[in-house]
């Protein structure tokens, strides 16, 4: 891969920050990738080869691309957190190829943090960021270097080659309102990212599995004269880490000798972050949880999966009452059994059964367990490891298959 | 557990912080716990019991301690990073020691870095904490803020710092040679810091498993009005993590807002940083990683025991006679005579290294021995975890027969042997 053309000019929502992307291994087409930022933070960025360097590696490892050759000097941190990235990707996947070796075309050159130190914080409106937020104000004062500024909010991941489209706009504005209104009530300032990283490689399993941090960090490169710490919360909790794009193993790496990356709040799980939040109502009135977001008339669809476990979160938190975002607060058993449990999440919940059952809720309480008991049975029978699976093993590996032969004969 | 009473102490030769641990629920006399260092470096030591609360909590745990409350303030960033740590380690060894909380009598209160970033790192002299420096060096030009600037040296890591037995005292002699030498070639002032931390819980297997990085975070907290953060060079590299005592997602969580806890150097496997020593001649001399003792020869290391020869092999030849080992031929029939150790697991990961690395040398007899040695750790591995059908024949046995098969198959044996 060669990362070329780095330069600077007018973009769509702001000074665009952007390089070429060449593939050298892999038969993919160029890519122009980008960062639009706003006046305030464009006024002190930098078009820093860190940043594009720390984006495009997880989908050179994708790839296979053996060398990623960069016009400028590279952070020798970088460098070698972006191998250990490659280690712990490789050790949760091991069909990844080799690492690739970062060549830059000037120089190692080791960053130079700015003199007075100073944070930022990523804001989604979800859970993990307002709990982010709401705490970084009540253990820091104004002036601490660990005080968070700004809030950096990620735009255009969602919508994968259609960043700058009237539809992606528009949603942007929708979002845009309850994220100023969190950012002030946290005494913040609000500092939309546009990006079209996704370009690199538009596959939602793989963004989500092993792309995520970089992602959404890797702009922050551009903004290490403003921040010399950036800090996002935690998806997964330190005692049920599961290999995700944003990782306690990952997220930190892709900083530089400027730029302190720190993964947040690993102790506490996502209903006790509710629960810390259970005096911040405007922050809980404007909560953005929904993956499709904003979806019809509330920002939030109320429906799906995410929105109806934060809504049980709230219900176990006793903060039901401040669910505003919502077409609908009312969750009956029912909208459980007709839910789905995936990509794991099923820990999620099972954090959830004894709270309901405390606030009287044995009805959900006892719909979650079954639906966790359904999830682990199908899963295990997917995936071949229960006894239905040691059958088929020995059917296939002993037999030749002559049971499913039968079987297949008997009910097709 | 109650963690209160921080003093200072001072005499002619070391200043002290020091403070006193009260057990709740664990049967356990109370115990003062300190830390000192030459009174020149008395002013680097902080007046907050933050130090002591890392190393308490992780000891707090191991004995179920419902609770750990310092009296005093706690950075709000340590405590929510203790009580990370003690869930993490929770869901790695235990379910049934659960994660104590962490309160402070007085709140918390975020602490202020020093004005001027000043980076420190651990030293031992093995082969990890001398590539941090190495790794460093390469890296960062002297006058970066990141350049590392101070090497900790602990006494009482290894053993007590009470401990005058011949072996204690030869391997303290030892560091203290290796490492001022290697910190004056590396441009780096010694710090040396004498702790009785250990003590709170001398069990091997939980120190390894569980406490070393929190002990020397406790000890990197006590220095935070000189250093802003200090290195904990890896152990283990990525493709190799394993629940542990230090850990590249635990050893952060023992930052506080004054000082930053970096775990360094995953990237890299213990063959590349052989080979980064073996090109510092400065570094390979003073390079020591062996615990036995006493040495009488005055070599550094004694070049027989599993992990002088480990990091023999990983030197290759012609750097491991430039070190200082009083042995450093390597034979297939060494090779066969060594232990797999507490942790066979690690053996087993070091070794598959060296296997590749003899036989890119084309040294095929100790490739074979090496290879033999990892077969040996990971069927050590297997037995000491309970796994395969042994294992669970050894489960059933222990769970329902009250080891009735074990003590006959003992009985057998030693009557073999009579």
């Amino acid at each position: 891969m060669r990362i070329g053309g780095i330069r600077t000019g007018p973009g769509t929502f702001g000074t665009r920050f952007a390089a070429t992307v060449v593939w050298e291994d892999s038969h993919r087409p160029p890519v122009e990738i980008w960062w639009d930022l706003d006046e305030d933070l464009a006024a002190d960025a930098f078009p820093d080869p860190n940043a594009f360097v720390a984006a495009a590696f997880v989908p050179a490892l994708r790839h296979g691309e053996r060398r990623i050759a960069v016009e400028g000097a590279v952070c020798p941190l970088l460098a070698a957190g972006l191998e250990a990235v490659g280690g712990v990707i490789r050790s949760w996947h091991p069909a990844t190829g080799p690492v690739p070796r970062i060549e830059p075309r000037d120089a190692w050159r080791a960053a130079t943090p700015r003199a007075e130190p100073a944070s930022a914080g990523y804001l989604t409106g979800g859970i993990d960021s307002l709990h982010l937020f709401y705490s970084n104000r009540e253990d820091f004062p104004a002036g601490h270097p660990a005080r968070f500024s700004h809030a950096l909010w990620i735009r255009g991941l969602d919508y994968p080659g259609a960043e700058e489209s009237p539809w992606a706009v528009s949603q942007y504005a929708r979002l845009e309102i309850p994220l100023r209104e969190i950012a002030a009530d946290v005494g913040v300032r609000l500092a939309p990212i546009t990006t079209n990283l996704r370009r690199l490689d538009d596959d939602l399993a793989f963004f989500a599995h092993r792309f995520l941090g970089a992602a959404l960090l890797s702009g922050a490169h551009l903004l290490a004269g403003r921040f010399s710490t950036v800090a996002l919360g935690s998806s997964w909790p330190g005692e049920h880490l599961v290999p995700w794009g944003s990782h306690p193993l990952l997220d930190p790496s892709y900083g530089s000798a400027a730029l302190a990356i720190r993964h947040e709040a690993l102790g506490l799980r996502r209903v006790e972050k509710v629960a810390r939040l259970r005096e911040r109502t405007a922050a809980l009135a404007r909560l953005i949880c929904c993956g499709n977001a904003p979806a019809g008339a509330s920002i939030n669809c109320g429906r799906c999966t995410k929105c109806v476990r934060t809504l049980v979160e709230m219900e176990a938190s006793g903060v039901l009452e401040h669910a505003r975002s919502f077409p609908s607060v009312r969750v009956t058993a029912e909208t459980i059994r007709g839910l789905e449990f995936d990509n794991g999440t099923e820990y999620f919940w099972g954090t959830l059964v004894d709270p309901i059952r405390a606030r009287g809720r044995g009805d959900l309480a006892s719909a979650i367990e079954r639906k966790i008991r359904a999830t682990i049975h199908h899963r295990q029978r997917v995936e071949g490891v229960d006894w239905t699976g040691a059958i088929r093993r020995f059917d296939r590996d002993v037999l030749g298959g002559r049971i499913k032969k039968l079987y297949r004969r008997l009910f097709a | 557990m109650r963690l209160f009473d921080l003093r200072r102490e001072e005499t002619a030769d070391a200043v002290r912080v020091a403070a006193t641990i009260a057990w709740e629920d664990s049967d356990r006399r109370p115990r003062k716990i300190w830390a000192e260092v030459a009174p020149a470096l008395g002013p680097a030591l902080t007046e907050e019991l933050d130090g002591f609360a890392v190393a308490a909590a992780v000891v707090a745990q191991h004995h179920g301690e419902r609770r750990l409350i310092v009296e005093g303030t706690l950075c709000p960033r340590l405590a929510e990073g203790l009580a990370a740590a003690a869930r993490l380690l929770a869901r790695w060894f235990s379910a049934a020691l659960p994660a104590p909380v962490i309160e402070s009598s007085r709140g918390t209160a975020p602490r202020f870095p020093p004005p001027v970033p000043r980076a420190g790192v651990f030293l031992s002299g093995g082969l990890d904490s001398l590539f941090a420096v190495a790794h460093n060096r390469d890296r960062y030009p002297r006058e970066h803020p990141a350049s590392l600037r101070d090497a900790v040296v602990l006494e009482g890591y290894i053993f007590e710092p009470t401990d005058d037995s011949p072996r204690a005292r030869d391997y303290w002699r030892r560091t203290q040679k290796a490492t001022t030498a290697f910190a004056a070639a590396a441009d780096l002032h010694p710090i040396f810091v004498r702790t009785n931390l250990r003590v709170l819980e001398d069990d091997i297997g939980f120190f390894c498993a569980k406490y070393h990085a929190a002990m020397l975070s406790s000890v990197a907290h006590l220095l935070s009005r000189r250093i802003s953060s200090a290195t904990i060079a890896a152990g283990l590299d990525a493709a190799n993590l394993r629940a542990w005592g230090s850990h590249p997602v635990l050893d952060p969580l023992y930052s506080g807002s004054a000082l930053a806890v970096f775990h360094e150097g995953i990237e890299t496997p213990r063959i590349g940083k052989a080979g980064r020593i073996a090109a510092w001649p400065e570094a390979l001399a003073s390079l020591m990683v062996c615990t036995r003792g006493p040495l009488g020869s005055g070599s550094l290391n004694c070049g027989r025991c599993e992990k002088c020869v480990r990091t023999l092999a990983a030197l290759g030849p012609t750097a491991a006679r430039a070190a200082s080992f009083d042995e450093t031929d390597l034979t297939p029939a060494l090779l066969r005579k060594l232990s797999t150790g507490l942790h066979p697991w690690a053996v087993a990961d070091f070794w598959s290294e060296i296997v590749e690395s003899f036989r890119a040398r084309g040294q095929s007899e100790l490739a074979s021995a090496a290879e033999e040695l990892v077969s040996r750790a990971h069927v050590a591995d297997a037995w000491r975890f309970h796994r395969g059908w042994k294992g669970m024949l050894r489960r059933l046995d222990r769970r329902f027969l009250g080891s009735a098969l074990l003590q006959s198959s003992r009985r057998l044996r030693s009557r073999r042997s009579a």
